[in-house]
């Protein structure tokens, strides 16, 4: 069984944010929504979750901050220890992705580093090894 | 500790996790082929009689699969689909998730589908 902890930020999200987006430039089948529910039933339940397609280290790797992924949606975050996931906070991926992008995924692993030092966690705040030692069940 | 509740509708849970469930079976059977045999998206492509990239789309779970499309790709990539329909039991769970904390009760599908290995169809692909 894995876990997930949300930042305060991460489930208003979920419930104002999330709903209201569409498939972007990839044309998913799936609305965001229901993509998301299903990677988090994937986690949860300890399904196989497949590295790089839905699930992933940003770089550089010595950061230890992950991404959760959908066709639509990266919801960053880092491991605080294995099977447990901190969810800082989630992302439309187009925002990302292609000639359109605003936002990048440099900022990104920064904010979460800098929301983790903030944190005040039992140490060590976060958890390291491979993507199989941290996730894989 | 707040808990939050995730719930999209069972409606909309129930097709999520079978579509997911479906592509993820899928993507694995890829993973392992293209590792394991070298095979090609454009081989996959060529065995099916379409463009790869529409074989591309499918295996990146991006389109929607018809049956026919998901049998077709189990038969290019050498492994056969189990499928099976069961009643649901009334006292499943059939909220949302609460974060953090994780749920149980969810791992029994109203829909299983399974992509398995078949070694008839591995020399198929091979030849």
């Amino acid at each position: 069984m894995r876990w997930i902890y949300g930042f305060p930020d991460f489930p208003p999200w979920l419930a104002r944010d999330l709903p209201n987006l569409k498939p972007g430039r990839l044309n998913a089948a799936d609305p965001p929504q229901e993509q998301v529910d299903n990677i988090f039933y994937r986690w949860i339940t300890g399904k196989e979750i497949i590295y790089s397609r839905q699930f992933q280290d940003l770089l550089p790797m010595a950061d230890e901050v992950w991404e959760m992924k959908t066709a639509d949606i990266r919801i960053f975050g880092w491991m605080y220890r294995p099977l447990k996931f901190i969810a800082v906070f989630g992302d439309y991926a187009d925002l990302y992705k292609g000639s359109k992008k605003t936002r990048t995924y440099e900022a990104a692993r920064r904010r979460v580093v800098a929301e983790r030092d903030r944190l005040n966690l039992d140490a060590p705040k976060l958890a390291t090894g491979t993507f199989d030692e941290l996730v894989s069940i | 500790m707040n808990l939050y509740l995730y719930d999209i509708g069972a409606r909309a849970r129930a097709a999520s996790r079978f579509i997911g469930h479906v592509r993820t079976e899928l993507q694995k059977a890829w993973l392992l082929e293209r590792a394991s045999r070298r095979i090609t998206q454009q081989q996959v492509a060529t065995m099916i009689g379409v463009h790869r990239s529409v074989i591309n789309r499918e295996l990146m779970g991006y389109s929607n699969l018809t049956l026919r499309r998901v049998a077709e790709l189990a038969w290019a990539l050498g492994w056969e689909i189990v499928f099976s329909l069961r009643k649901r039991d009334s006292s499943e769970i059939s909220s949302g998730f609460q974060i953090p904390v994780s749920v149980g009760g969810y791992d029994r599908p109203v829909l299983k589908t399974n992509v398995i290995q078949s070694s008839k169809d591995n020399k198929k692909v091979a030849a």
